[in-house]
C-alpha cells in the first residue's frame, strides 16, 4: 500500500472535503486530513479507513496561524502528491460590512490563509519537481455583488493567487487547479434558498475534482460556466443597478 | 418546512426536517426539542417516521466506526445503510445476517422496526444480531444497552419504532459467506393448502418466501411460488465472473407517477397469471445477491407505480394453526372487495423477540394496496379479521390502523417506563402507542 498516492485535504471537515476524501479513497489514494479541532474528524477517519482499506491520518492546522504552516507541512510524514484546500467561511455580509474584525476574519480565512499555505506547499512541490495543487475558490469571486462581496473579494484574491501560481509553476511539472463549484448543498449554505437547477451535490463536485486533478486550469460545473459567462458580460453601469 | 411521507407516499405531511452530521449537533437539537421523531432513510411505508413538529433524519450520521475482520463485528453510526455494509464487507466475505427486501434501510431503522428477512424461520429478526445500542434515552442521556446492560431498554428498543430514544450507534454481527451468489430453487404450489404445507416441508432452507397469487380463484385459490435460497459455496460458483459480484446499477427509474387506473384487478390478475407460469418451470439456478434479495431496488422510485395517491401496505402475522382459516378469509375478502393489490408475499416466522417486535411464531402475509377509499375500507376489514384471530401487525408497514385496532400483545405499562415522551410519530399518535 505504500505505493499508493497521497492527497492532503486542508479544511477536511467541510462537506466538499469529505466527499473528495471518499472519492479519492475509493480510487485507492491514502489521505492526510487536516483541520482545526481535527479530533472532530475521528469518525470520518475510521469510516474512510474501514470502507476503503487505505491509510488515513488526521492533522491539526489553523488556517489563521501562518507561523505554524512550515512545521505543519514537515509533520505530515510524507509530502503528498496532491494538496487540496477546501477552507472557507461565508460570513454574514450585512453584519460583516459594519465590523472590521468580522470582515478581516472572512478575508483572512478565505484568502490569506489558504493562499499562504498552498503557496508554501507549492514551493515544496516545485523543489521536488512534481505535485498537484487544488484550490476550491468560488464563483462569488468572479464579480463582487452587494449580497456577499466581502466573501467574494477574498475568493477573488484566492482565485488570482492560484492563477498566478499556475502561471509561475507551468514549466515545473506542478499543476494548479482552481475549482469554482457554484452553489453546493452543504453546511455552509444551509438555510439559504438555492435554485435547484444550478445547485450541485458535494459528490458531483468531488467527481469533477478527481477528473481534473492533474489539469492546470479553472474548472466550473458546466451550467456555471454558462451562468458566469453572462454575469461577467453585464456592463458595470447596468450591473451596479441590479439586485444580485 | 418539508413535505415528508413514508415509502408508500401515503400520508404526506408537512414537517420541519433536520439532518445532523455529528453526535454533538444531534444532541443539541434533541435537548431543545419538545416533540420529535428520528427517521432513517424513509423506507417504512406509513407515517411512523414523521413528526409534524420536527423530524430528525439520521442519514448523515453514517460512519463506520470499528470493524473486526476476524469476528465480523461492526460498530457503526445508526444512519449507515445496509447497502453500505454490503458494498464494504461482502468483498471481504461478510454479509448481513438479516436483511429486509430493500438494502436502502438504515441500521437505526432496522433496529427500530426489528426488520426480518427470508430467513426468519431459522435465524430470527435483525435484533438477534445486535450486540449493543447507544441511545439518547428518556433521561436525555446517551446510554449503552445490550442484553446484559440496561437489558429492558435494549429489548424495548428492538422493534420499538424509535420511541424509546434516538439510536446513535450500534454494534452488529455479520455473517461469514463464501460468495455473493445464492442458489435459488422454486417450488410450485397449486393452492393455499399446498402453499402452507410447502413452508413446513422446506423449513430447513436458509431462505424461503412465497409469492402468492392473491387473485386466483377456484381450485387455484392461494396458489404460490415458494422461492428457496442458500448461500452458494465458493466451489459452486467458480465459473462465475466474480465470486463477490458488485451491486447492480439502477436499470430504470420510474420517471413519473403512473396513472392509477393502470393497476386494477384485471391487469394485476393478468400479470399474476403470467408471473406464475413463467416461474412454474424454472430450474434451480445461481443468482447474485442483489437480484435475489432486492429485486425491487433495481427499479428506482418504484413506489411511483401506484400513482400519485400512493399505496399502503398491510402486513400481519397469524398463529400457525389459524393460518389456513385466516388467510382463506383474507384472500376472499381481497378478491371480492379490493382493487389493484399487486404484491402479495407469504412467509413463515420462527419464534420472535417479544416486547414490541413484530415477528412471532406463525405465518405472515404482506400486501400492497393502491390508496383509495375502497381499499382503505378493505384494509380496515382485514385488520378486524386479524384481530379476531389473535394476530398482530407490522408497524413499519401500517398507515391506516386506529388505536382500537392496534392490539399487538405487549406490556404497555412496562413499555412506558422506557418510552421517551418527547418522541412521537404521526403513527404513535394515531394508534396511541
Amino acid at each position: 500500500m505504500s505505493k499508493n498516492k497521497t492527497i492532503l485535504i486542508i479544511g477536511a471537515k467541510s462537506d466538499i472535503a469529505v466527499a473528495v476524501a471518499h472519492k479519492f479513497a475509493s480510487e485507492g489514494y491514502n489521505l492526510q486530513l487536516a483541520a482545526r479541532n481535527s479530533s472532530e474528524l475521528d469518525e470520518v477517519v475510521s469510516d474512510l479507513k474501514i470502507r476503503y482499506e487505505i491509510n488515513v491520518s488526521n492533522h491539526e492546522v489553523d488556517i489563521l496561524k501562518y507561523e505554524t504552516f512550515s512545521d505543519f507541512i514537515d509533520s505530515l510524514g510524507c509530502l503528498p502528491d496532491i494538496a487540496l484546500c477546501a477552507v472557507g467561511i461565508l460570513g454574514n455580509q450585512t453584519n460583516d460590512e459594519k465590523s472590521f474584525s468580522n470582515s478581516s476574519l472572512v478575508m483572512r480565512t478565505n484568502y490569506e490563509g489558504p493562499s499562504l499555505l498552498l503557496g508554501e506547499i507549492a514551493n515544496r512541490f516545485e523543489m521536488r519537481g512534481s505535485g498537484s495543487i487544488i484550490g476550491i475558490s468560488s464563483v462569488a469571486g468572479d464579480r463582487g455583488r452587494a449580497s456577499n462581496y466581502i466573501y467574494g473579494s477574498a475568493k477573488s484574491g484566492f482565485t488570482a493567487f492560484l492563477s498566478g501560481l499556475r502561471n509561475r509553476l507551468y514549466k515545473s511539472n506542478v499543476n494548479v487547479l482552481t475549482i469554482l463549484p457554484g452553489f453546493v448543498e452543504t453546511k455552509m449554505t444551509k438555510g439559504l434558498r438555492l435554485p435547484k437547477l444550478i445547485t450541485a451535490s458535494p459528490e458531483s463536485i468531488s467527481c469533477i475534482i478527481y477528473q481534473k486533478k492533474h489539469k492546470s486550469k479553472v474548472a466550473y460545473p458546466l451550467v456555471w460556466q454558462i451562468v458566469m459567462f453572462f454575469i461577467r458580460s453585464i456592463p458595470e453601469f447596468i450591473f451596479k443597478r441590479i439586485k444580485l | 418546512m418539508n413535505e415528508l411521507s413514508g415509502w408508500g407516499r401515503y400520508r404526506k405531511i408537512k414537517t420541519k426536517e433536520l439532518t445532523p452530521q455529528s453526535e454533538s449537533e444531534l444532541l443539541e437539537i434533541l435537548r431543545h426539542s419538545e416533540s420529535y421523531i428520528p427517521r432513517g432513510n424513509g423506507r417504512s411505508y406509513g407515517d411512523s417516521a414523521i413528526n409534524k413538529n420536527l423530524t430528525v433524519t439520521m442519514t448523515r450520521m453514517n460512519r463506520l466506526l470499528q470493524w473486526n475482520q476476524e469476528s465480523g463485528e461492526l460498530v457503526a453510526e445508526s444512519g449507515v445503510l445496509i447497502a453500505d455494509i454490503i458494498d464494504t464487507f461482502l468483498p471481504r466475505g461478510w454479509f448481513p445476517y438479516v436483511t429486509p427486501g430493500t438494502k436502502f434501510v438504515t441500521l437505526g431503522g432496522a433496529i427500530a422496526c426489528d426488520v426480518h428477512g427470508k430467513n426468519h424461520h431459522k435465524d430470527g429478526s435483525f435484533g438477534n444480531f445486535v450486540n449493543w445500542i447507544e441511545i439518547f434515552n428518556n433521561n436525555n442521556e446517551v446510554v449503552r444497552c445490550s442484553s446484559d446492560e440496561n437489558s429492558e431498554l435494549f429489548h424495548w428498543t428492538i422493534g420499538g419504532m424509535g420511541l424509546t430514544g434516538v439510536i446513535i450507534r450500534c454494534s452488529i454481527q455479520l455473517k461469514k459467506v463464501e460468495s455473493g451468489w445464492i442458489k435459488q430453487q422454486t417450488v410450485v404450489n397449486n393452492n393455499l393448502n399446498e402453499t402452507l404445507q410447502s413452508f413446513y416441508e422446506h423449513k430447513k432452507a436458509t431462505y424461503s418466501v412465497a409469492w402468492i397469487d392473491c387473485l386466483a380463484k377456484g381450485k387455484s385459490f392461494g396458489r404460490s411460488i415458494l422461492m428457496l435460497g442458500e448461500h452458494a459455496q465458493k466451489s459452486e460458483v467458480e465459473a462465475k465472473p466474480a465470486n463477490y459480484p458488485k451491486r447492480k446499477s439502477k436499470k430504470i427509474t420510474f420517471p413519473f407517477d403512473a396513472p392509477s387506473f393502470l393497476l386494477n384487478n384485471f391487469t394485476v390478475s393478468a400479470f399474476n397469471r403470467l408471473y406464475f407460469n413463467l416461474n412454474k418451470n424454472k430450474q434451480s439456478s445461481y443468482v447474485d445477491w442483489d437480484t435475489y434479495f432486492y429485486p425491487l431496488d433495481s427499479i428506482g422510485d418504484w413506489n411511483r407505480m401506484y400513482g400519485k395517491n400512493g399505496f399502503f401496505q398491510f402486513q400481519c402475522v397469524l398463529p400457525r394453526e389459524l393460518s389456513e382459516q385466516g388467510y382463506t378469509k383474507i384472500l376472499s375478502t381481497i378478491q371480492s372487495k379490493s382493487s389493484g393489490t399487486f404484491l402479495a408475499v407469504l412467509k413463515d416466522f420462527g419464534s420472535g423477540n417479544g416486547h414490541l417486535s413484530f415477528p412471532q411464531e406463525g405465518l405472515t402475509l404482506a400486501l400492497d394496496f393502491k390508496v383509495s377509499q375502497k381499499n382503505i375500507e378493505v384494509g380496515k376489514e382485514l385488520t378486524d379479521i386479524v384481530n379476531s384471530l389473535g394476530g398482530s401487525f407490522y408497524l413499519a408497514k401500517d398507515a391506516i390502523m386506529n388505536s382500537s385496532q392496534f392490539n399487538n400483545d405487549f406490556d404497555k405499562e412496562e413499555f412506558l417506563k422506557y418510552r421517551n415522551v418527547a418522541i412521537k410519530s404521526e403513527q404513535s399518535i394515531r394508534i396511541e402507542l
